[in-house]
């Protein structure tokens, strides 16, 4: 053998760098993303079916909420472990991925680290065996990247909050047994127009989760709205101390984590599959790997997937030692989608004719990467965050064209997408 | 003078297409190397075989006789081979690779402290040493394993090489047989044959194999009425014994059944390698199969690009006509 | 029922082969537990949880094998043995063999069981030589697996059928991978694993001396070639009808095997 090896799947051998906890976990992951969501994936997307076996599935495997402590039904694993299994739920499609994000880092994450020992109690060994499904509302449909505006409000009444308001674009909330929901405190002291978080149990009255159709991208995944009509929330579940976008932040900042994970995933198979093709696939007697213009954008792809690769591990690592922070998240996030997406599109043309079909699979990667380049704070708003790390100016509003708001006050700064 | 052994497997009063493969290979073999060429055959009654093998022109013919060997269990198996190898002290033991062979070879080499070098491609001597190609890695390559060890077992895939006879007149010979049923630490209570077992798929000479493109009980109607009109038997890809569509007795492949027909149809198949290294000593190979792209049709000697479903009724009809003329 | 399951570890045979001057190169270095040795892990879990003891697993190999030890002891078994051999390279069937004897010799177990053949080799042949060695009854090829009153039951795919074979305890049995589904092992069956014992020994320790087993190997492997293609054959498209008088054209006229 070459003394040396070149692996065309791991460039520079980051795999090699993993503990050995850390590659078994991902072995499983991959050996069931392979084995038992891969054969569903096509039609999955076609039908739009979200199998109901799924959350079950992954939980056996303790694949949901890993990193949450043994005590309360996770494992106890590494950041580095939950990206590696995000990146190969999504190396099959990114709505199984963003099944286990939510229920691990938006709804697991926020009650293991903001709630008290009874929510942990009772919710968390649920959540890990899927017992429970969780969904996550702080979006809504006004205000996307702007969540500081949110008009979502909870009124403090006698034991408990008043919910008003509605949220929208949230992953597995048709079928969610509980909702995160975060909402503007009202009629409160000290708390006046403070976000709080609250878990809201699904037969709360006044409370409903419709379905969002003709979703064109992430079709294997349920998405809806969350609507709240007078809904009463006891005291108990309430979040006790966290106030403000901090809370919400927490939670993205570690979903975004799984995300630059698991877009790799998605880019590596749109890859794989295109090199697979091009290699098997002859025009003019040969086959089409051997034209230059093929091969430099297989270059370019590895070359793109290497860093995707070394960035987040990198970024795992540093979680690890508890030495990340956000803005970090936000670099990793926003290159390894849009890389993410820009290799299925060009994985897309590769395939000619066969790209547009569905048993290729790479464009249905292509279009739930739109999504996950969109979700969780977009690519231009992590540019924002960035640009504002890099230069001490905030740009989320502009300047020098300031519009009279409309109750004629003076429009205050807002509180931007990226406030932590 | 030094001598080459082969084994001839039999089954239902036939001798096995694969072991005339070897035992014709292999007298080739012992011409060009001065070597002489016997053969050994257990069966309730290996007599019946005597005038079939000299149409191949063995030097000798030892038989052991006795009604365990009715069916196959090792180690009667294991103690009659061992007593013939003692009986021809060959230097090169040859045997057709079938399952029965594969179970018994280590041990029976292990017992002769031989080497053995199992389901080989192609084999060879040179000189002391006996020189093999077999597919390893899930079939992706061929490993030249050689060994000059004093005596050699190898198991040879079945067609790799041709039939051909070369008439002859070897005397045969009964060696004794002691064996105590009693004894036995294994003993075979039944065997099941299955639907699919009614030609052996191994030994057949045409095999009609489906794959994932035959997607329910109307495509397996279509697989059995060709494969009824052919007389074929019927073979599978590990995709459809996995669906349950087909037993898993039918699965043709690296890890499955290795089968060489003379007539071999593809239908539905995508040709992944596994399924490739046990069907590509076929002599003629038909693909048929809606993706253009699909490997299989690397392999295949006629291809037809379409829906099979529309193709297998009209060829079955087709066939039927040329069969009835 | 104490069960003993002699596992392997494999270059992971999916990624993708290519051989330069003769000799393999893996463009993914991975190793991974062989799939045959993962049906009989399977398989032994099984029979241990249906009737009670536990499944214990051996593994000749080097330092990093230990990594499939554990892939095993996540599954379910009960502990692992690791036969440390740094280099595996010059060991053939029969010395694997030799070297899994020599601890079943001083070991105790109802059955061991392995796989029908590892997927690097595909030989198929250090069940049966280790059977020899231990004077056990065994079968191979197994695709079915029960234990009755102190026998087991053996269903192993034959020539002609399936065989069903009784073999009194203790034997051996290799398992083919269409026996089972092996069990993915869960997240907690690998934080698990690293509590379970696994006992190192070297073949000195058993009494094996594996610079003579390396050389009075009895078969040698000399190097490495592509399979070879077959010889490019006609490809139609187009209207079925047209397709179908084309080939039988061709398999009456030209093949002429109809």
């Amino acid at each position: 053998m070459a003394k040396n090896s070149f692996n065309t799947d791991d460039a520079l051998q980051f795999e090699s760098m993993l503990n050995e906890d850390d590659r078994m976990i991902m072995e499983t992951a991959r050996d069931y993303a392979q084995s038992k969501l891969e054969p569903r994936a096509c039609e999955g997307n076609q039908d739009e079916i979200f199998d109901p076996a799924i959350p079950k599935e992954m939980a056996d495997l303790n694949l949901l909420g890993a990193v949450i402590p043994e005590e309360y039904g996770g494992i106890g694993a590494s950041y580095t472990a939950y990206g590696l299994i995000a990146r190969e739920i999504e190396r099959v499609d990114s709505s199984y991925r963003s099944f286990l994000s939510v229920q691990s880092s938006l709804v697991m994450h926020p009650i293991n680290q903001f709630g008290t020992e009874e929510q942990k109690r009772k919710y968390l060994p649920k959540l890990a065996t899927a017992e429970l499904i969780g969904c996550f509302g702080l979006t809504e449909p006004d205000h996307g990247s702007d969540p500081g505006s949110m008009v979502t409000t909870a009124t403090k009444t006698s034991g408990g909050w008043v919910l008003n308001g509605a949220k929208m674009w949230i992953t597995n909330s048709p079928i969610a047994d509980i909702a995160i929901v975060w909402a503007k405190a009202k009629n409160a002291g000290s708390d006046d127009g403070k976000i709080m978080g609250f878990i809201v149990e699904k037969d709360y009255d006044g409370f409903s989760a419709p379905t969002t159709h003709n979703k064109m991208s992430l079709r294997a995944s349920h998405t809806g709205e969350l609507i709240f009509e007078d809904v009463f929330v006891p005291e108990e579940n309430v979040f006790p101390e966290i106030r403000g976008l901090k809370g919400p932040f927490t939670c993205l900042n570690s979903a975004r984590y799984g995300i630059a994970w698991g877009s790799v995933g998605a880019a590596e198979n749109c890859y794989h599959r295109a090199r697979q093709y091009v290699m098997e696939r002859k025009q003019f007697g040969y086959p089409l790997a051997a034209n230059q213009l093929i091969q430099t954008k297989l270059a370019n792809m590895l070359t793109d997937i290497t860093q995707m690769q070394l960035l987040a591990w990198r970024l795992g690592n540093l979680k690890d030692q508890g030495k990340d922070h956000p803005s970090m998240t936000s670099l990793a996030k926003r290159n390894n989608c849009g890389k993410a997406l820009d290799i299925a599109r060009v994985a897309r043309d590769m395939l000619g004719g066969n790209g547009i079909t569905g048993e290729y699979r790479v464009i249905h990667h292509m279009v739930n990467l739109e999504s996950v380049n969109t979700y969780e704070g977009t690519y231009d708003i992590h540019g924002l965050i960035l640009g504002r790390d890099i230069t001490g100016i905030q740009a989320f509003t502009p300047r020098g064209n300031d519009m009279p708001a409309p109750n004629g006050a003076a429009r205050k700064q807002p509180e931007a997408a990226a406030s932590n | 003078m030094s001598k080459i052994l082969v084994h001839v497997a039999t089954a239902e009063g036939k001798i096995k297409r694969s072991s005339l493969e070897v035992l014709s290979y292999c007298r080739k073999l012992a011409d060009d190397n001065s070597l002489g060429l016997e053969v050994a055959v257990l069966d309730i009654d290996p007599a019946r075989y005597a005038d079939t093998l000299n149409n191949y022109g063995p030097d000798k013919i030892y038989t052991i006789k006795h009604p365990i060997f009715n069916n196959h269990l090792s180690s009667p198996v294991i103690d009659a081979l061992s007593a013939l190898v003692d009986k021809s002290a060959p230097r090169l033991v040859a045997f057709a690779s079938t399952e029965s062979t594969k179970e018994v070879m280590g041990a029976l080499a292990a017992r002769h402290s031989a080497a053995a070098i199992p389901d080989v491609a192609s084999f060879t001597i040179n000189g002391k040493t006996v020189e093999t190609e077999r597919p390893v890695m899930a079939a992706k390559v061929l490993s030249k394993t050689s060994s000059s060890s004093d005596l050699v077992f190898v198991s040879v895939r079945s067609g790799s090489y041709d039939v051909a006879e070369k008439p002859g007149s070897a005397a045969v010979e009964e060696v004794a047989f002691d064996f105590d049923e009693g004894g036995l630490k294994s003993i075979l209570k039944e065997v099941i044959s299955s639907a699919g077992d009614k030609v052996d798929l191994s030994e057949a000479e045409v095999v009609v194999a489906a794959g994932r493109g035959i997607k329910d009980e109307e495509g397996r109607k279509l697989i059995e009425d060709l494969a009824d009109t052919l007389g074929a038997a019927v073979g599978a890809s590990r995709a459809v014994t996995e669906s349950g569509l087909f037993p898993a007795t039918l699965q043709i492949g690296q890890t499955g059944k290795v089968v060489s027909p003379q007539l071999y149809f593809a239908i539905g198949i995508s040709g992944a390698i596994q399924h490739v290294a046990g069907m590509a000593n076929s002599k003629v190979i038909v693909a048929i199969n809606k993706d253009p792209d699909a490997p299989i049709f690397q392999y295949a000697t006629y291809g037809l690009v379409g829906d099979l479903f529309k193709i297998l009724p009209l060829l079955t009809e087709q066939i039927k006509q040329v069969k009835a003329d | 029922m104490k069960l003993s399951v002699c596992i392997k570890q494999v270059p992971d045979v999916s990624a993708p082969i290519s051989i330069k001057d003769g000799t393999l190169s893996q463009d993914s270095d991975r190793m991974v537990l062989d799939a045959y040795s993962a049906s009989a892990v399977e398989e032994a879990l099984v029979l241990t949880e249906k009737h009670g003891g536990e499944v214990q697993v051996v593994l000749v190999g080097p330092e990093k094998a230990k990594e499939t030890i554990r892939k095993a002891l996540a599954m379910g078994a009960a502990s692992g043995v690791h036969i440390q051999v740094d280099d595996i390279s010059g060991l053939d069937s029969s010395a694997f063999a030799e070297i899994l004897a020599a601890w079943h010799k001083k070991s105790e177990y109802d059955a061991i069981l392995t796989g029908k053949q590892s997927q690097d080799t595909d030989a198929g042949l250090t069940g049966g030589m280790l059977a020899w060695s231990l004077e056990l009854p065994f079968a191979a090829n197994a695709v079915g697996l029960e234990f009755e009153n102190g026998s087991f039951i053996v269903k192993r795919q034959g020539d002609s059928g399936q065989e069903m074979v009784e073999l009194k305890a203790p034997c051996l049995i290799t398992c083919s991978n269409d026996m089972n589904d092996p069990r993915i092992p869960s997240l907690k069956g690998i934080m698990q694993s690293k509590r379970k014992p696994v006992e190192t020994v070297t073949p000195a320790d058993l009494g094996v001396d594996i610079a003579s087993l390396s050389s009075d190997s009895k078969t040698e492997r000399t190097g490495f070639k592509e399979v070879p293609g077959r010889e490019p054959g006609k490809k139609f498209e187009g209207e079925a009808e047209e397709m179908v008088s084309n080939l039988m054209n061709l398999l009456e006229n030209e093949a002429k095997v109809l």
